[in-house]
């Protein structure tokens, strides 16, 4: 059936998908054929060793020699498209008509379009001195229904903290919310952080990366330093003649969840255009013994950007993106006072479940949008420097409805608007690759405002918080050692308007600023097959408006929360090393960071208690403690064949109180082991590529924890099982991928110390995926 | 150049939205600051208060409590009211809980000094509890606790007796009376 299918499926998504002219498959007739093709510096002329060239069409990756060569055979009369990238320089793509055998040169800018940081995520080829560690597309595309944090899950050092199967929050080594910085499209992004059920809005089947950059040239961004920062790189626009692109749809057994994701790119000799959207869907998931109700969602993106490159005035680009999200939150768990927790803990089946699927999204649900608009401009002054500008504009729109009395269920309970702007000015001097020199100044302004229809007392007050901001990043590169430094100081203030609690309520004004800092400094080193890198951060961040202000009861925890006004800023001084290489077929990259915070804030049970018509409430406070977080995260690959590849991994996390009320923190990622054998077929009965995957994750129980820390003990350890085929088909240029997976294969019912609906549920049981993508 | 270098300066000439506008304290229409407990013996008119005022709802006041003695072995006919005494004139939530009496249940837990039977119903048959009989035992001293939950699963195993168990559902109101039985 495989030809035959496919080609119906072509042909139905070439009646659908606009065709690109020129741009036809002609017969193979006179195959064979080979292009040299020479990989240069434009700086200094030399050639580059390790750029990567593809082929999309032949679904080729090769590296370029220490001539900076790479040889391409068996083209046909043919028009092949040619990527390169080399480092953390511009990517570059040529048409290439292929007619006869020829050599073409190509040379690459290091700094052409440097202001969006571009790195490789092959992580070998980076320059960086603590390598990053990234999805690009085809891996981010093997999960069309996951989120931001389920993709970052699979790389060293992220986990997920969960509200549910639907909601999920990124974790990198141990820290999450107002200490993780999210940047898109060049900025921050500013989304409401703070609370534990709060994700990121953002859709990762829009992205062409998404990386985790851990080294000194975080400092770069106007975002707090305490762990390394993610990185969404967005689609960039083509300047290719043809329409290109790619479509996606998936269907997911569990939830019944289905979706797509179309992206188009197009362009001229200088302008070039990107964009697309997804649309998800999904039902109430289900636990092995039960379905998980009201945890279906509903969630939409778009974005489109534009480049214009201007001979006199450098390049310009225009981002804007576009998201919303509905999100419904397990029934079972929805309780305020610490009776109804404790009536609805520890039961075989969560209050509410019902014998049927469905789609229904009811109270209580989340109703998150954001929208961001982003122009910059990058005007190149000579060959080696650049000055970069960036204007953003975020608006963030997040509403909660909970189950109210009175027909107000339709009204949210918590409902904020969040406004922030973002300027930045940078000047880049690189040479060649050798050294890279770069400062700017940034500055941002948001401003946050509660809706009073509420009828309810606003949990976080509404603020207006501005920044201010300078940084300088240094990167030396000599023979093999590798140097990098980097600065960045700012001064921020915030300005709350909190509404008193009591019988009168008053309008009390917060004015609270902070200078805060950043700086680190690393040292890499490249052996023949063995690099190392060290990097060594101070850096300090203010308390979140929350940890300040919070006043009130917090429903699903069921506890009074006060912030403390007269917090300090906490501060952080880290190590983090990297070793990556490979003994013979056997790779491995091992990652290990140390820690040390003053004045960690956390938020603590107190021991009083507070009683309201509602029934007596503990009362919890933030508060800060001396803390130390210790990771360790190591992958290994054995190659048998290029192949079969077995690979293992663990990750280690401990997060430990120095002179606290208890020994350790909580919320800390549970440690793991993990195996995989990997399969990779070519040509077989008719199909082009085939890849098979079996995967095993054990999770230890979280031990580190007090038991007063709780409501109920850390839940046990388990293992989950997954199992994956992909095949790809490559047709006239295109290529057609079909993904069949299996995740928690054995139908394990398990909860996760990570998942604060574990008091209440199982987490989601097998779920069976189908996902077809074209590219074009 | 010059030209870009002003742009890029203006972009940084924020809008700072410095003077931040006093925020509207929101209406707290919801909000439950005292509740009424009636009773009144069988064959007698005199009525009977246990009040339980919080007027700050969730602030960290403290509440006002009071009671009255019960006699023993006496039957009751009793009532409870919600209201919202933040504003003027009061609001009766009761009003509401019997509108949506079928989203609504409160029980009663008297430390087995007194058995509380309800003698309401919602349109589905199940009770509501605004109105109960209650009947005291022997001489003795407790605690008589009421609960108004919202969307209980009043189908649930001994919910429809006032047992609160497997009810589920969300507290509203949780108020704890001291009960004293006296001849």
């Amino acid at each position: 059936m495989n030809k035959r299918f496919y080609s119906i499926i072509f042909f139905f998504l070439l009646t659908i998908l606009p065709d690109s002219e020129s741009y036809g498959w002609q017969a193979p007739s006179d195959c064979g054929g080979t292009a040299r093709l020479i990989i240069t510096d434009a700086g200094s002329g030399s050639p580059l060793l390790g750029a990567r060239v593809s082929i999309p069409e032949l679904s080729l990756h090769i590296y370029t020699d220490s001539e900076g060569r790479a040889i391409i055979k068996d083209l046909c009369q043919d028009m092949y498209h040619i990527r390169v990238r080399y480092a953390d320089w511009s990517d570059k793509e040529i048409l290439l008509p292929f007619r006869q055998d020829t050599t073409i040169t190509i040379s690459l800018n290091a700094h052409e379009h440097f202001a969006e940081e571009i790195s490789i995520i092959d992580s070998r080829d980076s320059l960086a001195v603590i390598h990053e560690s990234g999805l690009t597309y085809t891996r981010l595309s093997t999960l069309p229904n996951a989120s931001i944090a389920d993709q970052l899950n699979q790389l060293p050092g992220a986990d997920i903290l969960r509200t549910g199967a639907n909601i999920g929050k990124p974790v990198i080594e141990g820290l999450f919310g107002s200490r993780l910085a999210i940047i898109h499209a060049g900025t921050p992004v500013s989304n409401q952080s703070w609370g534990l059920d709060h994700a990121p809005e953002i859709d990762p089947m829009n992205l062409e990366r998404l990386r985790i950059v851990t080294g000194p040239s975080a400092i770069r961004y106007q975002a707090p330093q305490l762990s390394g920062l993610v990185i969404a790189d967005g689609i960039e626009p083509s300047y290719d003649i043809h329409l290109h692109g790619r479509a996606k749809t998936f269907y997911a057994s569990n939830g019944q969840a289905y979706g797509g994701n179309l992206i188009l790119t197009n362009g001229g000799d200088s302008y070039g255009f990107s964009g697309g959207g997804s649309y998800r869907r999904s039902g109430d998931m289900s636990a092995p013994d039960y379905y998980l109700r009201n945890t279906g969602s509903s969630e939409y993106s778009a974005f489109l950007n534009g480049e214009y490159e201007s001979t006199s005035l450098g390049l310009f680009s225009l981002k804007s993106s576009l998201y919303s999200r509905e999100s419904g939150v397990l029934r079972g768990a929805h309780v305020s006072t610490l009776n109804d927790l404790e009536r609805a803990i520890g039961r075989d089946e969560p209050f509410y479940t019902e014998n049927e699927h469905s789609y229904e999204i009811n109270n209580p649900y989340q109703d998150v949008a954001h929208y961001s608009l982003s122009l910059t401009n990058s005007f190149e002054l000579t060959n080696a420097d650049i000055f970069n500008s960036r204007f953003t504009v975020q608006i963030n729109d997040r509403k909660e409805f909970d189950l109210r009395r009175g027909g107000r269920s339709n009204r949210a309970s918590l409902s904020m608007l969040k406004r922030t702007l973002y300027g930045e000015l940078t000047y880049l001097w690189n040479d060649s690759g050798q050294t890279r020199f770069e400062i700017g100044a940034q500055a941002t302004s948001t401003e946050n405002l509660n809706d009073p229809e509420t009828g309810i007392l606003p949990l976080i007050p509404d603020f207006v918080e501005n920044t201010i901001g300078l940084y300088g990043f240094w990167r030396e590169r000599n023979g093999d050692w590798n140097f990098e430094a980097a600065l960045r100081g700012d001064y921020k203030y915030q300005d709350a308007a909190f509404i008193s609690r009591g019988l009168v309520k008053e309008i009390i004004d917060y004015w609270r600023d902070y200078t805060l800092y950043a700086a680190s400094v690393g040292v890499g080193y490249d052996f023949t097959e063995h690099s190392i890198g060290l990097a060594i951060k101070s850096a300090n961040r203010n308390p979140d408006i929350s940890e300040l202000f919070s006043s009130g009861l917090h429903q699903g925890t069921g506890g009074i929360e006060y912030g403390d006004p007269n917090l300090d800023s906490e501060r952080l001084l880290s190590i983090k090393t990297q070793a990556e290489g490979k003994f013979s077929n056997l790779f491995y990259d091992l990652h290990i960071g140390i820690s040390r915070f003053w004045n960690f804030i956390f938020i603590a049970p107190t021991g009083e208690t507070e009683t309201t018509i509602r029934g007596t409430f503990p009362v919890f406070r933030y508060s800060t403690v001396d803390a130390l977080i210790t990771t360790a995260d190591l992958e290994l690959r054995y190659e048998l064949t290029e192949d079969t590849h077995i690979s293992g991994g663990a990750s280690y996390i401990e997060g430990r109180q120095i002179d606290g009320p208890f020994t350790h923190l909580v919320y800390m990622p549970q440690n793991n082991i993990s195996f995989s054998a990997d399969q990779h077929l070519h040509q077989i009965y008719g199909i082009d590529d085939i890849d098979m995957r079996l995967a095993y994750i054990y999770y230890f129980r979280q031990d580190n924890i007090d038991i007063q820390q709780d409501i109920l003990p850390p839940p046990p350890a388990f293992g989950l099982l997954s199992a994956s085929v992909r095949a790809k088909e490559y047709i006239a240029g295109k290529v057609l991928t079909i993904g069949l997976r299996a995740d928690n294969l054995l139908n394990t019912s398990y909860r996760q110390y990570m998942d604060r609906l574990r008091y209440f549920a199982d987490s989601p049981g097998i779920n069976i995926s189908l996902d077809i993508g074209l590219e074009f | 150049m010059k030209k870009l270098l002003a742009l890029a300066a203006m972009a940084f000439v924020f809008i700072s939205c410095d003077d931040t506008e006093d925020p509207i304290v929101p209406n707290e229409e919801e909000l439950i600051t005292t509740v009424n407990f009636n009773l009144v013996a069988e064959g007698t008119t005199d009525t009977i208060t246990f009040t339980w005022t919080d007027m700050d709802g969730d602030g960290t006041g403290q509440p006002v409590i009071s009671v009255e003695d019960l006699a023993p072995n006496t039957t009751y006919n009793a009532q409870v009211t919600f209201l919202n005494e933040t504003e003027t004139p009061a609001e009766n939530i009761t009003e509401e809980v019997a509108e949506e009496g079928d989203e609504h249940q409160i029980f009663y837990n008297a430390d087995g000094l007194a058995t509380v039977s309800y003698q309401d119903e919602d349109e589905n048959g199940n009770p509501i509890g605004l109105m109960v009989q209650l009947i005291t035992g022997e001489v003795g001293s407790g605690n008589l606790t009421i609960t108004l939950l919202h969307e209980p699963d009043k189908t649930a195993s001994g919910v429809s007796e006032g047992i609160i168990d497997n009810a589920g559902g969300e507290t509203d109101v949780l108020v704890v009376f001291p009960l004293v039985i006296v001849e």
